[in-house]
């Protein structure tokens, strides 16, 4: 992890949807270092999915400001195209992620998107799909894949835009214990290569074991950034994690 | 639907261009209409047949399950165009059966008609199935991209494709869920529940394309909906098939 470099800084985002009498993000500042594996953690309807929303302008924050690779997201097409590139976002369900009917072609899309010709997509797609292990995959259709496979198929897809950071919104809640650790080991070696990795999740003993760093949301806000040491050290900020009868198992 | 996408994708003619079968479909499937001869459209029945079956390696049970169901639909617009209702005391000389004060006529004209239409159908069903059951939806928007038919009409035509699975998981889901507390029981139970899972759905489907709008825009979409050109074999042997079955079938039409 390289501790000198942020990949990402929120300073006092806040964002209240549209008919919503309460902000579902309430002044949140944050800076995460480059390279870092970072898991969000927090309740339901803690925020999580509206702030990973904002890293890569799906959603404008009402006020403050977010920076990524030390520049502001400018919100005019251009800025977002390149923000878009920067910031990959996988999904929970692959089934809201996968748009198209081939394997090949749903990787294919993000790139082509960027302005890349079919050869730079081609050889990009074959790339990822060999990281991702679906490389005997690429002629299905997506709809006739398990839901492991539609999971990394979806993760190829973002990853074919080279993004710098990666951010995953509980993408691991579906798969079963051995396609979650095939997903950990891979986000461990795209953090190796460099890249920023933020995975929220609500398994505590990966938030123990596996990250550099926890944010804690609840109610739209940060309660905590640090190591999982410090977070699992702190008995009031677990309770914020889940229920402590939980701890006794 | 499932059926024919699984061969679609299974089958031994899967990596030949699109083009070459289109071709083969497209050519025989006017040869019959064109035509309108009897002998000529079963010629090209068993024809394409043997190509879905024997080349393509598609089972004759499929091949011929999803046939027989067209025809069943055919065979009825037969008889309707074969067969005159009429009161049993008009036209005695006339050939048919009297059922009741009904008499039901036929002649050798409106036969031979009901066989030409039932025959030319046919031809143009197993025309179509064998590209159907041949080609993969995937590569027809690919075909249909280099047609250069207007982009947002195969754009669509994608993402309806894609949407259909994912909709029809979707109700099979729900379906169970209704299922395993005894919304299928009774006849009304079952009316009610149809209603409201189709009520669902629709709220699914809007939801669900909300979801993948925003996946799009995460991914960079920028209102034009681009992936990547499919690779195929050039192999032109299927065109010399087509060719040789379009001769055969010109030869049948000729013959009295």
């Amino acid at each position: 992890m390289n501790t000198f470099a942020p990949a990402l800084v929120l300073t006092g985002v806040t964002y209240q949807y549209p008919g919503s009498q309460t902000p579902s993000l309430r002044n949140i500042n944050l800076s995460l270092p480059a390279g870092a594996r970072v898991v969000v953690v927090g309740p339901n309807g803690s925020g999580k999915s509206t702030f990973f929303l904002h890293l890569n302008a799906i959603l404008k924050p009402r006020a403050g400001q977010i920076a990524v690779a030390g520049q502001p997201i400018r919100y005019n097409p251009p800025g977002v195209r390149q923000v878009r590139q920067q910031v990959g976002l996988v999904f929970q369900n692959p089934e809201d992620q996968l748009l198209s009917a081939s394997v090949a072609q749903d990787i294919s899309f993000g790139p082509l998107n960027l302005g890349l010709s079919q050869a730079e997509a081609r050889r990009r797609v074959n790339e990822v799909a060999e990281l991702c292990q679906v490389s005997d995959l690429l002629d299905r259709p997506t709809h006739a894949l398990s839901i492991g496979q539609k999971m990394r198929v979806a993760l190829a897809g973002v990853l074919a835009m080279q993004p710098a950071i990666l951010v995953a919104d509980e993408s691991l809640a579906m798969l079963d214990p051995w396609m979650q650790q095939r997903m950990i080991d891979l986000f461990d070696q795209l953090a190796r290569g460099g890249k920023t990795i933020l995975l929220a999740t609500h398994d505590l003993f990966l938030a123990r074991h596996w990250p550099d760093l926890i944010v804690v949301m609840n109610g739209g806000q940060i309660l905590a950034c640090d190591t999982p040491a410090s977070i699992f050290a702190d008995r009031d900020l677990m309770r914020h994690l889940g229920p402590m009868e939980r701890w006794k198992w | 639907m499932r059926l024919i996408d699984h061969w679609a994708y299974a089958n031994r003619l899967r990596r030949v261009d699109p083009v070459f079968k289109a071709f083969v479909s497209a050519s025989t499937l006017t040869a019959a209409l064109l035509l309108n001869r009897v002998p000529s459209s079963l010629v090209g029945v068993v024809g394409l047949t043997l190509i879905a079956v024997v080349w393509a390696g598609i089972p004759w049970r499929v091949f011929g399950a999803v046939l027989l169901a067209e025809s069943s639909f055919l065979v009825l617009s037969a008889f309707g165009i074969a067969l005159s209702l009429q009161p049993a005391t008009g036209w005695p000389d006339a050939t048919g059966v009297s059922i009741g004060i009904a008499r039901v006529t036929w002649s050798d004209t409106s036969v031979e008609a009901a066989a030409r239409v039932f025959s030319r159908a046919l031809a143009g069903c197993a025309a179509v199935n064998l590209l159907a059951l041949t080609t993969p939806v995937i590569d027809v928007i690919a075909l249909l991209y280099r047609l250069r038919l207007p982009t947002p009409l195969v754009e669509l035509m994608s993402v309806v494709y894609r949407a259909i699975f994912v909709l029809l998981d979707s109700l099979d889901r729900m379906r169970v869920a209704q299922d395993n507390r005894l919304g299928y029981a009774g006849f009304r139970q079952g009316f009610r529940s149809a209603a409201m899972l189709a009520t669902r759905l629709f709220l699914d489907a809007y939801q669900r394309s909300q979801r993948l709008h925003t996946a799009q825009l995460s991914r960079g979409y920028a209102n034009q909906f681009t992936v990547l050109e499919t690779a195929y074999s050039r192999d032109r042997a299927l065109i010399w098939a087509g060719s040789a079955l379009l001769i055969l079938m010109l030869a049948a039409g000729a013959w009295q």
